[in-house]
């Protein structure tokens, strides 16, 4: 029999973060997912909290002191479980598991930052990738990027428009100078099915990325920033960053595009390389169908064709995407181990009739009841089990969709679940 | 109507397949899996439609459907886009022949001291690359005339220690094993045997997996019937069915069952006899033991996890035992598909594709810097060894070394 230390289930940021951190002290763990994790539909930034729940949407500055702010209105959000000393511990802990993935992100627990998007809008955020950070608005003058911009897009790539992005830009900083342009890279990119990761990966190449600096510099017309779709370079971004720079003589940004994106697919593989490296598995294609019990005692979990049996397990399959949560219209349940969830609304009223709605969906905040170190109680305030933990979205008691807080969970909660399954806390 | 959960209804269309393609990586021609295979399925839906143009460049590695988060059969639904486009438009002469490999490799192989050094001579291949369409940049495996079957038929079985218990299983060796690698079958009897199995190597015929690939399911039908009724007797039995390549074990553990149910249905046997040799030694309730039997090997090998191994979904056993074995190395680095694609890359037209997608496994040995390569798969090896020009080796012959002290 397969002997591992630590079985998680979930391959999305919070699964990925746990057997990293459960890495970290030693624990043989493998990762078991149905298919690839949600990082690969998320930007490549890595959210804390933008939002503070109330009557309109007001943007968070400080993470830190929103998380504070959160913990007046809601104790048992998984932030305030944590405790501060421990987010700001995991936010290092990510930090330097992406250095040694060769992904330099920066940004700080205390400030966050407007990134522009494809869509034309920002979006906020805490750590970023180096490569987008140059094109980061300063949140406190909503002054825009500061100096002219041109905003290029690449013939063949159609879920890009420079057009959108500079207009929608413009819109939000009125006295800035955003121009747009196209690059025309012949034969590689035109009229083909090619996924943007083939694009990245194109551009890796010295003789491609040669050709687009050259194709780049007939559009080129002098201004200090170019924002380009993120697809510079797969496998070393920076470097096709720094080639562009020095090439053009201007500040090179990324703009994170329509999912599945260049960006959270560097992230995914690099955190998953990180494991594998360090002797640890990620096994993808096949849901966690079964499982087998003594007591408090989660013995083994199973899918169609393997047992996995471990004295640890950590839950971290997200909700109704993942399928961690099941939902019809009658009731929402925890499909595998059938723990108790908190569901904070009544039947049918999961979903506010206004999309945007600045208080949220309710079906949001669904998830498992767990304790101060996430391990799930039963439904007389005891414990479920004292061998399984719950990590990321698939916890109670937080909106990640409304406060854009679902990396910041995941990595909060990973990191101390591992730890904790690690009997280092 | 009740949802479908694994077809047209489950897909969300978040494009995850598409970005794991290997294919839609690396060439524009391809449709990819998602508009292959769930957007074209409402079409399929109607009558008459045809397949989208390019849905017939998938070499089944399976990537898309481990990867869909949703449990779409994707990659099932780009093998019904290809089998159909190849009944609407026929197979490449290149693709009949090599499909029929094994046959012609059968037929090669009792005049293997002249077939082999023709097959290595450049102008002919040079000839067959401009009559038949198969590559002349990269080389055939050899063809061996003392054929694993015959060496399997005349060796004396050994008992299996432990009487009472039964360390009975069945070896299924495969076409590449009998023809262009029978050692590989000796090694891998010679380890269950020093593991205390018995090996019993049943009557039986190619799995029909490259038939499969192709999209030539009437030829694929008539081939897994074939070697269903040979192995009849293993099948009704409660052998274990052991196998050391992959494709093979994936054809026989869950192709047959899902594709041909006429003659693989209720009385087919369950996924759970067909073992991978590492998962079956992995499973043995004396594991400790046997590994206490282990010799050092030295030596810091590089891992590559095959397309049909990950397909399989029984981990990476093979890794977790040779991490056991004293001096050894093994680094494990999931770099995605090879690109040999099992026929796919000898054809001319694909061959720079198939190089371009194995760049990134050869990315990651350059950065491992390993003295050699493992993988179950023959093609993998092969495809390794051409890009990189290092020793590729089956797991089970670096078992052996450790049992056998060599």
């Amino acid at each position: 029999m397969s002997s591992y230390d630590l079985v998680v289930v979930g391959g999305g940021l919070a699964g990925l973060i746990t057997a990293l951190s459960a890495q970290s002290k030693g624990m043989k763990v493998t990762v078991v997912a149905r298919g690839e994790g949600s990082i690969l539909l998320s930007s490549g930034c890595v959210d804390l909290l933008g939002y503070v729940p109330g009557d309109s949407l007001s943007p968070v500055l400080d993470p830190l002191e929103g998380i504070r702010k959160l913990a007046l209105e809601n104790p048992e959000h998984p932030y305030v479980k944590a405790g501060e000393e421990m987010i700001e511990e995991a936010v290092a802990f990510l930090l330097e598991q992406l250095s040694g993935a060769g992904l330099a992100y920066c940004g700080d627990i205390r400030r966050n930052r407007w990134i522009p998007t494809a869509s034309g809008n920002y979006r906020i955020t805490a750590l970023v990738p180096w490569g987008m950070s140059a094109g980061a608005m300063p949140h406190d003058n909503g002054s825009g990027i500061p100096g002219k911009t041109l905003i290029a897009g690449l013939r063949g790539y159609r879920n890009f428009s420079p057009e959108l992005v500079a207009a929608g830009l413009a819109h939000s900083a009125p006295g800035q100078e955003y121009r747009s342009g196209w690059i025309d890279l012949e034969s590689e990119f035109h009229g083909g099915f090619r996924a943007p990761v083939g694009l990245a990966r194109l551009l890796d190449r010295q003789e491609v990325m040669s050709r687009f600096i050259s194709a780049l510099e007939t559009v080129h017309q002098g201004e200090e920033l170019i924002g380009l779709p993120a697809v510079l370079g797969f496998h070393d971004p920076e470097g096709c960053r720094r080639a562009l720079e020095e090439g053009l003589k201007a500040k090179v940004f990324e703009i994170p595009c329509l999912p599945p994106s260049v960006p959270g697919c560097r992230l995914a593989d690099g955190l998953k390389q990180r494991i594998q490296l360090q002797g640890g598995y990620v096994e993808q294609g096949f849901p966690v169908v079964d499982f087998e019990s003594r007591g408090n005692q989660l013995l083994c979990l199973r899918t169609e064709y393997k047992e996995y049996r471990a004295p640890a397990f950590v839950l971290a399959m997200g909700t109704l995407f993942g399928k961690g949560l099941v939902a019809d219209r009658a009731d929402i349940k925890e499909p595998l181990l059938d723990l108790p969830l908190s569901i904070p609304f009544q039947q049918e009223k999961g979903v506010s009739t206004c999309f945007l709605d600045p208080q949220g969906h309710p079906v949001g905040s669904v998830g498992v009841e767990t304790d101060n170190r996430f391990r799930p109680r039963d439904n007389n305030g005891g414990r479920s089990f004292d061998n399984v933990w719950i990590t990321g979205d698939l916890l109670a008691h937080h909106n990640p969709y409304r406060d854009k807080s679902g990396a910041g969970v995941a990595l909060v909660s990973g990191y101390l679940a591992g730890l904790s399954a690690a009997g280092a806390l | 109507m009740e949802p479908e959960k694994t077809g047209l209804d489950a897909c969300v269309r978040c494009g995850i397949c598409t970005q794991a393609c290997p294919l839609s990586q690396q060439s524009q021609n391809f449709p990819g899996p998602k508009l292959s295979g769930p957007d074209a399925e409402r079409f399929r839906l109607a009558a008459n439609a045809s397949e989208p143009r390019g849905s017939d460049l998938c070499f089944g590695c399976q990537q898309c459907e481990l990867s869909c988060p949703s449990g779409v059969k994707v990659a099932r639904m780009n093998q019904s886009a290809k089998a159909a486009r190849a009944g609407e438009a026929g197979l490449s002469l290149a693709t009949r022949l090599m499909i029929n490999s094994g046959t012609m490799n059968q037929v090669a192989s009792p005049f293997s001291g002249i077939v082999n050094p023709t097959i290595r001579n450049p102008l002919v291949r040079r000839v067959m690359e401009g009559c038949i369409g198969i590559t002349a940049r990269r080389p055939f495996p050899e063809i061996h005339g003392a054929r694993f079957r015959r060496w399997a038929g005349k060796r004396k079985r050994r008992e299996g220690k432990a009487p009472g218990v039964n360390r009975q299983i069945a070896y299924y060796f495969g076409c590449f094993t009998d023809l262009n690698a029978p050692s590989l079958g000796k090694s891998a009897v010679r380890c269950l045997e020093g593991l205390d199995w018995e090996v019993v190597v049943p009557p039986q015929g190619c799995c029909g997996i490259p038939r499969i690939a192709s999209g030539d399911m009437k030829g694929a039908r008539r081939q897994a019937k074939k070697n269903s009724k040979l192995m009849g007797p293993v099948f009704e039995s409660d052998l274990p069915v052991v196998f050391t390549s992959p494709s093979c074990g994936l054809a026989l553990k869950r192709e047959y069952r899902e594709l041909f149910p006429e003659f693989a249905g209720r009385d087919y046997p369950r996924p759970d006899r067909f073992r991978d040799l590492f998962e079956l030694i992995q499973n043995d309730p004396d594991l400790e033991e046997k590994v206490s039997r282990f010799q050092p090997v030295k030596g810091r090998a590089f891992y590559h996890a095959a397309c049909h191994l990950k397909a399989l979904g029984i981990g990476f056993p093979s890794v977790e035992l040779l991490r056991r074995v004293p001096s050894l190395e093994v680094i494990f680095l999931d770099a995605g598909c090879c690109g040999l694609g099992g026929t796919f890359g000898f054809k001319k037209p694909y061959y720079s594709l198939s190089m371009s997608i194995a760049e990134g496994v050869q990315n990651a040995i350059r950065r491992v810097n390993p003295d050699y390569v493992l993988s179950e798969c023959e093609m993998c090896r092969m495809q390794i060894t051409h890009v990189t020009g290092l020793p590729a080796f089956h797991p089970l012959e670096i078992l052996d070394r450790a049992l056998t002290g060599s």
